[in-house]
């Protein structure tokens, strides 16, 4: 029973450590692939994002597995057992033969705080989600129906538009963007908002904003921002692609924008003033040019159900490695 | 009428509708309230009258007596309840704390600056105006 501890310190060493790597190769990645990445129709980058947000923990969860999987095999079948080779200072991922000892003081000190730190980001990140649905909510009940099924109209002059909620996404446009926008801007609006909800990005970006915390700043900071804007292109091609015209939909982003910073010169609330291209500029700049071709990303997604594949193959050789890299960074 | 006290701003579903309803009335007793919200859905008087006095207690609603009966107003208009919800969701937003549950159709904390928007505004309106021939 006392080894419990120690066993359940090795399986979480074996994990942050996959996931670190994870991590380190995607900032690594980045650094040649962002501005790759950035020329890529709207549609494959959103998913290549999302790819490279999962990395870590989908690499970690399957690394994991794959080593693991000699010692689950050895709680079925005893014979394969071959655990007893090792001494008993050995870092054993193992559910049959727990280990002795357990890791330095210091890493375990340091494998705490980041349980901790993560479990502190998640409670905050919740709270905010819970909070901001909370408005959203109270801005919908409150809100006055628009004749249009899925839009709900609030009693503001800043001009906004918002597609809001995780499980039961709805519209709402401020009267005061109602006003100033007319019938086929308005339809441009909405049909961008509706490809938001069709296109599942609320629950996408909260599940990407949950993976990034796996991630070093900077890396999290750039797939974030890099969803977000692939997200808005998207959407901004569905609009043009139903109303039949990039430019109109190019104007009315403007159109907004400018709005927007007029209500914000007053009392609206802090804005921040992005560096390089905002996302309104970047948007606007891709309407004007021609579409992008479309992009398959089979070929990633092959090569990683073969790295997959490879793990489950080579279980023991990967069960060897962890337990060798644990024993050189744990005791 | 009052600014909204913003702590006290998240209503239930049966607060937002009667808040609703004296918004769009102007302003509403108990018996009325309930006559219009309670009875169809099977609320008693006494609880609709809990509510509005809780909605007072918030500082939402207004009341003087009439004869032996409280009459509610709203303290607070709806855009002004509107006002302060939305300023509270782009704080959030600006804190980092509601990006992912709200996608706006431009940033609301980001905004473009004033050469690019005006460089970008005359490149459109060129592109228009070449392809309408001047027509818009």
């Amino acid at each position: 029973m006392t080894q419990v501890l120690p066993g359940a310190q090795l399986f979480l060493l074996a994990a942050v450590t996959y996931a670190a790597i994870g991590a380190l190769a995607v900032a690594a990645f980045l650094l040649w692939l962002g501005p790759v990445l950035q020329r890529w129709e709207p549609g494959a980058r959103h998913r290549a994002v999302v790819m490279l947000a999962a990395l870590p923990a989908g690499s970690a969860l399957v690394l994991l597995v794959a080593a693991s999987l000699p010692s689950v095999l050895a709680l079925a079948a005893p014979w394969l057992d071959h655990c007893t080779v090792h001494g008993g200072d050995h870092a054993h991922l193992c559910f049959v033969h727990l280990p002795e000892v357990g890791i330095r003081l210091g890493l375990l000190a340091a494998l705490a705080y980041l349980v901790l730190r993560g479990a502190i980001r998640v409670a905050r990140a919740g709270t905010g989600f819970v909070r901001a649905g909370r408005i959203v909510a109270a801005l919908e009940r409150s809100g006055e129906p628009s004749g249009v099924h899925d839009l709900t109209l609030v009693e503001a002059e800043q001009p906004l538009c918002v597609a809001a909620g995780l499980f039961r996404p709805r519209i709402l446009m401020s009267r005061g963007l109602f006003g100033l926008l007319v019938t086929e801007e308005r339809a441009i609006v909405l049909a961008h908002e509706r490809a938001h909800i069709r296109r599942r990005d609320i629950v996408v970006s909260a599940v990407v904003r949950g993976l990034t915390a796996l991630h070093l700043p900077a890396a999290s900071r750039w797939l974030r921002s890099e969803l977000a804007v692939a997200a808005e292109q998207a959407c901004d091609e569905e609009a043009a692609e139903e109303y039949g015209d990039r430019l109109v939909v190019a104007a009315t982003i403007l159109k907004v924008e400018r709005a927007m910073r007029t209500a914000s010169s007053g009392a609206l609330a802090p804005v921040a003033m992005a560096f390089g291209l905002t996302a309104v500029e970047r948007r606007v700049e891709a309407l004007l040019g021609a579409p992008e071709p479309a992009r398959s990303l089979r070929l990633p997604v092959v090569m990683m159900g073969a790295a997959v594949l490879a793990a489950l193959l080579l279980a023991d050789e990967l069960h060897h490695l962890t337990e060798s890299l644990l024993s050189l960074i744990a005791h | 009428m009052a600014s909204v006290p913003l702590h006290l701003s998240l209503l239930g579903e049966l607060e937002s509708e009667v808040m609703n309803h004296v918004w769009s009335t102007g302003q509403g007793e108990v018996k009325a309230v309930h006559s219009a919200l309670g009875a169809p859905r099977g609320i008693t008087v006494n609880t609709v009258q809990s509510t509005l006095k809780r909605l007072y207690e918030k500082g939402l609603l207004a009341r003087h007596k009439v004869s032996h009966a409280y009459v509610y107003e709203p303290r607070v208009s709806r855009e002004a309840f509107h006002h302060g919800l939305i300023g509270k969701l782009v704080g959030q937003l600006v804190n980092g704390q509601a990006d992912a549950l709200v996608s706006a159709f431009v940033d609301l904390t980001e905004r473009a600056g004033v050469d690019q928007l005006q460089r970008l505004e005359a490149l459109v309106a060129e592109r228009l105006r070449q392809r309408d021939g001047g027509s818009r």
